[in-house]
């Protein structure tokens, strides 16, 4: 057996330590996430954008039906993608096998922790939109090269749906089992998915509740989504939407470090 | 440099140097306090630990004993750096933990009661991953992790998935894990409960390594032999409270006889039996199956209750343990 001294030349940088621990657990999944990554883009064109295509477009309304859905698509997934690794995965860690415990016992503290996963699910749904992308292009779905910013755009959107659900996962921990999750799911997660204006646009409700969608970071998103698509126009909200986005992504990163650090410190 | 004549003997040079460093306590603790905020549904905050005074020395084997409840495990997570203490002062190698918790805990060990080890990754990776939270880096990170396998007898499980494992294996990894960072004290949180006698042995061996190399060692335990076998020092808690101190010998000495009498006695003569143990003039502590009498003789002890004509089911003459300290303290044996 030979010496090893570690003591010195110790660099601490807490949250890539994190991050570094996340991308090691995902490298387990990760050929199956990567091919999952391609193959619902190409199920969801071929039966929404190519399907359900084949109606509306008789309808007419200018513009294939596929790429009017085709970056609401993408940045649907993100959606998806961020509060589901922000979820069951988060909370085995902090209840299930209590590996936050293991890991705030080192210098890395709570705070380190929340940034890495934020950090993490915004890395993830870059991935993930990079490969939609990919699908976009051979579908025809996009053309504008600027369409490429579709990808930071679904890493801001999933930062943002990431931070908020990591904060619901910490509030969620001393309170059952994981059942609250349904409710993330079913009743935010699917809600915004049909209703805003990835699908339809917004302007089909009627006019008094049509104001709701300015909740929606989804609908944010794919209005700026469609300007990056080549689809419309700036216009006076584009800045709006776009600090939306940024304000979710910030206060989600300081609500998950805040639920975290009351989870974590006892 | 002092360390380096030893360097060959002992593998961990870090922890060596470390524990050569005699210039205070490594935890020092004056009316140390933790109470939890109120649950919902209640009013009152929890006193979980109400003013305990501590002075461990470093390189020392130190034992906190007590029953569930008892304050033990609050008391080890403010050491810890892992919750903050409500009042009192506390020092643990030399730094305050409300000020330097990240550096002091870049210097600890820490075994947790549950093991919380990555069961989906490697033995291997666990080692390693764990490293690099205290910023070592990757290649001295796989060295350590290398070495530490033969320390936890884990070699050839080093590319097992962790939940493959049995309890004493991931115990034995959790153990090798908190010593990644050549800490200076390792916390050892009821480390051998739920063990099987085989296990824990194997893993009194480990301890009893690392107390050779000069470790210091703080542990929690409601086994009394376990503390007896492993403490130079302990405080015994009950009720978030320091109730004795002392080294184990000592504390034996001190509250209790050399020998103890377990009476159980015949149906109808128990009352009797105990009267007569009384009237002899020995001190009795009744238990649900049995009657334990303090003798300084125990034979001699058991001949005088024979002489007075009680019958007893059985007699069986015993040294006296911690665990009788403990008895004597609280009025209750320690796992009840």
């Amino acid at each position: 057996m030979t010496s090893v001294p570690v003591a010195d030349s110790r660099k601490i940088r807490p949250r890539w330590a994190v991050v570094r621990y996340l991308l090691v657990v995902w490298k387990r999944t990760f050929w199956s996430s990567l091919i999952e990554s391609f193959i619902a883009p190409v199920l969801y064109l071929l039966g929404l954008g190519y399907g359900i295509g084949q109606l509306s477009d008789r309808i007419g309304g200018g513009g294939s039906y596929m790429a009017y859905i085709g970056p609401a698509l993408l940045l649907a997934a993100a959606v998806q993608i961020a509060t589901t690794e922000a979820s069951y995965p988060v909370f085995a860690r902090f209840k299930w096998d209590r590996q936050f415990s293991a890991i705030t016992a080192t210098p890395v503290d709570s705070r380190a922790i929340a940034d890495a996963h934020v950090l993490f699910v915004a890395l993830r749904t870059a991935l993930a939109g990079a490969a939609y992308w990919v699908v976009l292009l051979a579908f025809g779905a996009v053309h504008a090269p600027s369409s490429v910013l579709l990808v930071p755009l679904a890493a801001l959107l999933g930062a943002g749906c990431g931070g908020w659900s990591l904060a619901f996962t910490a509030f969620l921990v001393d309170r059952g089992d994981g059942e609250g999750f349904n409710v993330l799911f079913r009743f935010i997660v699917l809600p915004l998915t049909l209703f805003s204006g990835s699908f339809f646009p917004v302007t089909t409700f009627p006019e008094a509740i049509r104001w709701v969608v300015w909740f929606s970071p989804l609908w944010h998103a794919n209005e700026i989504g469609r300007l990056i698509a080549g689809q419309a126009v700036p216009g006076p909200w584009t800045s709006l939407h776009m600090a939306f986005l940024c304000a979710l992504a910030l206060g989600g990163l300081l609500c998950a470090r805040r639920l975290f650090r009351r989870r974590l410190v006892l | 440099m002092a360390g380096t004549a030893d360097a060959s003997v002992l593998p961990m040079q870090g922890v060596q140097r470390a524990s050569r460093d005699l210039g205070s306590g490594s935890v020092s603790a004056v009316g140390l306090t933790k109470a939890y905020p109120s649950t919902r549904g209640s009013s009152d905050a929890v006193l979980a630990v109400r003013g305990i005074d501590l002075d461990i020395p470093r390189g020392c084997t130190y034992g906190i004993l007590g029953s569930n409840g008892a304050g033990k495990s609050s008391t080890m997570r403010m050491i810890a750096c892992a919750s903050p203490r409500t009042d009192g002062t506390l020092s643990v190698l030399g730094l305050d933990p409300r000020t330097d918790g990240a550096a002091i805990r870049a210097r600890l060990g820490v075994v947790p009661q549950q093991d919380n080890l990555d069961l989906e990754l490697t033995v291997f990776e666990n080692l390693v991953i764990y490293a690099r939270y205290f910023g070592i880096r990757k290649r001295a990170a796989r060295d350590k992790a290398d070495e530490l396998l033969d320390f936890a007898d884990l070699r050839s499980k080093a590319h097992a998935r962790v939940d493959t494992l049995s309890g004493g294996m991931q115990r034995r990894l959790t153990i090798a894990r908190a010593l990644v960072n050549d800490p200076e004290l390792v916390l050892l949180d009821e480390p051998t409960t739920g063990l099987d006698p085989q296990s824990r042995h194997a893993l009194w061996d480990k301890l009893g390594e690392l107390r050779g190399r000069g470790v210091g060692l703080l542990l929690t335990t409601h086994y009394m032999d376990e503390a007896e076998q492993l403490c130079d020092e302990l405080v015994i808690m009950h009720a978030g409270r320091v109730v004795a101190r002392g080294n184990p010998r000592d504390l034996i000495d001190e509250h209790v006889t050399p020998e103890v009498v377990e009476f159980r006695f015949s149906a109808g003569a128990r009352g009797r039996g105990e009267t007569v143990l009384q009237d002899l003039g020995h001190r009795v502590q009744v238990l649900h199956d049995r009657t334990l009498a303090y003798a300084s003789d125990g034979d001699a002890l058991v001949a005088s209750v024979r002489r007075a004509g009680v019958g007893a089911d059985s007699v069986f003459v015993r040294r006296a343990t911690l665990e009788d300290v403990y008895l004597q303290i609280t009025g209750r044996g320690i796992s009840e």
